[in-house]
């Protein structure tokens, strides 16, 4: 049992550029044995903080800065000087399963999903109210794709597809799901730093596949105002 | 807001519960606000759209198997992976077609409705696709594009275009 809404801490982390839901960008790119990383086709959908990978690009680099609609500034000089094609990667979202009879009722006063699978249940920590692992469910949730906010009519949505799913060889079950943002972007007073959660999702009962295993899919719902699953009217 | 949940027991989901799933997620409606012929029409259409869509989830649902079972590798190399466009234009046709004789057959040939009927179907294909791929997954270990694709899920999605 869970109550569906945004959290609310959510709502006051956007406006501080707290999350990032931009779809994955792969575009040709130059890089000079420095920062400057250029030539690029097109700088849109890459937001400062995407994660950059591709040829020589330093280690753990991110965009620091978007100079031009063709140019920016890594965090990490690049190895070489090459052109070749370069992946940009906004945050990662993940979707939590919440276990049959939690102790907590989760809903929009979560902030962070804490420390999955240990330690006790509470507004900033899923803990051991998180599904069973070991049948297909890994701790943390399954990862999300992201699919780049877009305008329907006057509200501002987005989603995620393919939608998540679970291929399960045993048992499982689980109640509600919990989407939170496994990426860091903002700093706070206590940890953890990254699992911000994002909204919470009550499935209406109990879902669960027997010992035999099988497929689980939460289909998200029409990405357009007034349904879709992150929304800002 | 609300996540529609899928479930199967022992397996991949049959074509016949996707379709009817997501002729489900087409013809929305509460049941205790339709009443009498109104509510056996509503039921017939929700069939008749699911069964408009069961030969577009087969034909996808094999074509992405085929893929699997002849080359994951370059399957997965793909950056066309959740495109499923190419299926959804015949897909609404005959979605629409199997609304004809009823009374919300202007409801599924509104411009404004349209684009939301498109997503609707384009999101079931390319979960469909998703579900054989994280399948293969499971039933290949040693296949580390499939368990790379099956931790983080990679391409982008098409749908509603």
């Amino acid at each position: 049992m869970a109550t569906n809404g945004i959290c609310n801490s959510f709502k006051v982390e956007v406006l501080q550029a707290a999350h990032c839901f931009n779809a994955v960008v792969s575009t040709n790119g130059t890089t000079h044995t420095n920062t400057t990383l250029d030539g690029l086709s097109s700088t849109a959908g890459i937001a400062v903080g995407a994660a950059i990978t591709g040829g020589d690009v330093g280690a753990g680099a991110v965009v620091a800065s978007v100079t031009s609609a063709s140019a920016l500034v890594m965090s990490v000089a690049a190895s070489g000087s090459t052109t070749a094609s370069r992946t940009f990667t906004s945050d990662a979202f993940k979707f939590a399963l919440v276990k049959v009879s939690p102790a907590t009722t989760f809903g929009p006063t979560m902030t962070n999903i804490g420390t999955p699978g240990t330690g006790a249940s509470s507004t900033s920590n899923l803990g051991t109210d998180e599904a069973a692992t070991g049948t297909g469910y890994s701790s943390g949730g399954i990862a999300l794709t992201n699919v780049t906010p877009a305008l329907s009519t006057t509200t501002a949505t987005t989603s995620f597809s393919p939608s998540p799913a679970l291929t399960l060889s045993g048992a499982f079950s689980c109640t509600a799901g919990i989407i939170y943002n496994n990426s860091i972007r903002l700093g706070a007073a206590a940890t953890p730093l990254g699992g911000r959660t994002v909204g919470v999702y009550d499935f209406g009962g109990t879902v669960s596949v027997g010992s035999s295993g099988g497929t689980i899919t939460f289909t998200m719902p029409v990405n357009a105002a007034g349904t879709a699953i992150i929304q800002i009217s | 807001m609300r996540v529609r949940v899928m479930v199967t027991e022992g397996g991949p989901h049959a074509p016949e519960t996707t379709a009817l799933e997501c002729a489900s997620a087409l013809v929305s409606f509460d049941a205790a606000q339709l009443t009498g012929s109104r509510l056996m029409a509503a039921e017939r259409l929700r069939v008749s759209i699911a069964e408009a869509l069961l030969p577009h989830h087969e034909a996808h649902g094999a074509m992405v198997r085929e893929e699997l079972s002849t080359d994951a590798a370059e399957h997965f190399a793909r950056g066309d992976l959740h495109d499923p466009s190419e299926r959804i234009d015949q897909a609404l046709a005959d979605v629409q077609a199997a609304a004809d004789a009823t009374e919300w057959a202007p409801l599924f040939r509104d411009p404004a409705t349209v684009p939301a009927l498109r997503q609707v179907i384009g999101q079931y294909l390319v979960d469909v696709a998703h579900m054989h791929r994280l399948w293969h997954a499971q039933n290949n270990p040693e296949d580390t594009a499939a368990q790379a694709y099956a931790s983080a899920p990679t391409g982008i999605a098409v749908v509603g275009a």
